[in-house]
């Protein structure tokens, strides 16, 4: 303790340059109140150190000295770095916070996945803690002074007969100066002093020794007394430390992952924010599964599916919107595309089903292999025939005409009849049109 | 030789004398002064503490009969040195009697009394000596009766016309005064 208060003395002759802004602020500021600081001064830091030394468990004093070191601090992050366990924790800062030492503010934090913590951040106000220090030392100084007072009116003699008992102030009454004895004024009989009730020996001395052994902190306390703080200071925001915190922690903390149970989900902290890029290339790997899958099934009822499938890629290709199989080289716009499609996908039942039958039912006459498919097809045309008018009735699109040997058809009526009818040029334009009706729809 | 209380205070009073009929006559307030003096020097209430003396007269105010008595009221202003022992106060006081319960000790017109346990512990009582005292292992202080001590009062106890107080020897400069 006196080590500490010799280097004190010398930084007050020698400010660094880094006090010097504050030395000069509080030497000069002295009696003046204008100054507002915006740093916590250094007699400031060392008074709460002393206090929490001189008063508190090592526990405590643990967590005082990291919020005085980090202006401000979350429960987690102080868990982590002490690595006490949360319940004690929570003890210790209610504790604390019972004694208005430290003072916090929970704060709501919404994560990109959605969910919401509730955090509560730990920091020390200064000038509540100066009053509470001041005020609790002088409450024990009036204990002492009480107790000391008490002890004068303690009971501390006794008749031997009847038992009476006696304070010092009746030895006056009592005492008969002839004989040199104190009489009993009920029975006559002798005093005696009352050895149950003689007071400690040192509590005499307690006032004393009260005063010797809390005087740094009254020097300490006569030193801060003059130093105001900026409302800054005094109620800290709580982004400052954390994220710091957090990236001074991420890399020490990555290898304690499996170190304590406490830990882990503080582990899992930091990997959220890793996760969320990978939900978001998961999705787009979904959406892309997805995708291939569709191509995929499509596919599935025709018979010769590597001639649908290079031509939907050729189609979508063509096609400014991505309805069929993604290239690669796409995959990021296809990603947010194929979002959009999902949403739309959803809210409109079953359309690609539709659309996909449509292909695959223009693929198998293309194949001409039709005979292998007659009633799929034939089914499928007539489930195709009414969920298009379906489509239709709905959508209220602009009939898109198809030549048929020169013949001008409106798109929904195009069968297979009609398509084997079609030169093999008239079959390329209806199924790009086919797949441009497919991808317009999901727009 | 008994050394005077440390501090006494002047403080302004008032009284009421009354006069019996048979001093009626040209040497009327000479007979007040008389009886104010007489009736408050030396005494003590627990308001005023101690009255050691009236030092100046203010005002004699007019006197009333008192009906059915006949007796005459004077209300009096005054001025008097009072003594009234403090907490706290450090006194210089002159034993009285020494017993093994403690030390009898008068400050003036103010008896106090320290008990063994405000007794520094390295004073031991001797009853073997005569007179009993209390003196310290190597006999360099020896307390005993009529010796003059310094002490502190630590509490007071006011009854109806009298002051007890009760002091500690347990300070630093607090003993026999050599």
């Amino acid at each position: 303790m006196h080590l500490f208060h010799t280097s004190n003395k010398i930084t007050n002759f020698v400010p660094t340059s880094r006090d010097t802004r504050k030395y000069n602020m509080s030497s000069t500021a002295g009696k003046s109140d204008g100054e507002l600081l915006t740093e916590i001064p250094d007699e400031l830091k060392k008074l709460a150190k002393y206090v929490m030394r001189g008063f508190y468990p090592v526990e405590h004093v643990l967590i005082v000295d990291l919020l005085v070191r980090n202006v401000i601090m979350k429960d987690d992050d102080l868990a982590e770095l002490l690595k006490f366990d949360k319940k004690q924790l929570r003890i210790m800062l209610n504790k604390l916070k019972n004694d208005k030492l430290l003072k916090s503010t929970l704060r709501v934090e919404t994560q990109a996945d959605g969910k919401t913590n509730r955090h509560n951040y730990y920091f020390i106000n200064y000038k509540v803690f100066v009053n509470v220090v001041k005020y609790k030392l002088d409450k024990m100084r009036q204990k002492i002074e009480s107790r000391e007072r008490e002890s004068t009116s303690k009971a501390l003699y006794r008749c031997v007969n009847c038992d009476k008992q006696y304070n010092e102030y009746d030895t006056g009454d009592l005492m008969d100066f002839m004989t040199g004895e104190m009489k009993c004024t009920l029975c006559g009989a002798e005093v005696e002093e009352d050895e149950t009730a003689a007071p400690e020996k040192d509590t005499y001395m307690q006032i004393a020794l009260f005063n010797e052994q809390m005087r740094p902190l009254f020097d300490l306390l006569k030193e801060v007394e003059h130093i105001k703080l900026s409302p800054e200071v005094l109620e800290p925001t709580p982004v400052i430390v954390s994220d710091a915190v957090r990236a001074k922690q991420a890399g020490s903390q990555r290898g304690m992952a499996g170190w304590s149970g406490s830990n882990r989900p503080n582990y899992d902290l930091y990997n959220h924010e890793v996760t969320i890029n990978m939900g978001g290339e998961n999705k787009d790997s979904q959406e892309n599964k997805e995708v291939k899958e569709r191509p995929r099934w499509m596919v599935e009822s025709t018979v010769d599916g590597a001639v649908t499938e290079k031509e939907t890629t050729v189609g979508s290709m063509e096609s400014k919107q991505t309805a069929g199989a993604n290239s690669k080289s796409q995959k990021q716009d296809q990603g947010e595309i194929m979002r959009a499609l999902l949403v739309h996908e959803r809210k409109s039942g079953g359309k690609p089903n539709i659309v996909a039958a449509a292909l695959s039912e223009n693929e198998s006459d293309e194949s001409a292999s039709d005979d292998d498919f007659p009633n799929s097809s034939s089914v499928t045309k007539r489930d195709e025939r009414m969920e298009m008018d379906e489509v239709d009735d709905e959508e209220e699109e602009e009939e898109v005409m198809v030549s048929v040997r020169g013949q001008m058809l409106p798109f929904s009526e195009v069968t297979e009849h009609y398509v084997a009818e079609m030169t093999p040029e008239e079959k390329d334009i209806y199924i790009k049109l086919a797949q441009e009706a497919y991808a317009a729809m999901h727009d | 030789m008994k050394k005077f209380p440390m501090i006494p205070f002047v403080v302004s009073l008032e009284h009421e004398v009354l006069l019996h009929p048979r001093y009626f006559g040209p040497n009327l307030l000479n007979t007040v002064k008389q009886k104010l003096f007489s009736e408050l020097e030396g005494t003590c209430t627990g308001k005023t503490g101690f009255v050691i003396a009236v030092t100046t007269i203010d005002n004699i105010g007019a006197g009333k009969v008192v009906p059915g008595t006949g007796f005459v009221k004077y209300p009096i202003k005054y001025k008097a040195i009072l003594f009234r022992p403090f907490k706290g106060e450090v006194v210089d006081a002159v034993v009285t009697q020494v017993n093994k319960v403690g030390i009898f000790t008068e400050v003036g017109p103010l008896s106090c009394f320290i008990s063994r346990h405000s007794i520094p512990a390295d004073m031991e009582f001797d009853p073997n000596s005569n007179p009993p005292c209390y003196k310290t292992k190597d006999e360099d202080i020896v307390i005993q009766q009529d010796d003059e001590i310094r002490l502190r009062i630590v509490g007071t106890r006011v009854d109806a016309a009298d002051i007890f107080a009760i002091g500690t020897l347990m300070d630093d400069y607090l003993g026999l005064i050599s």
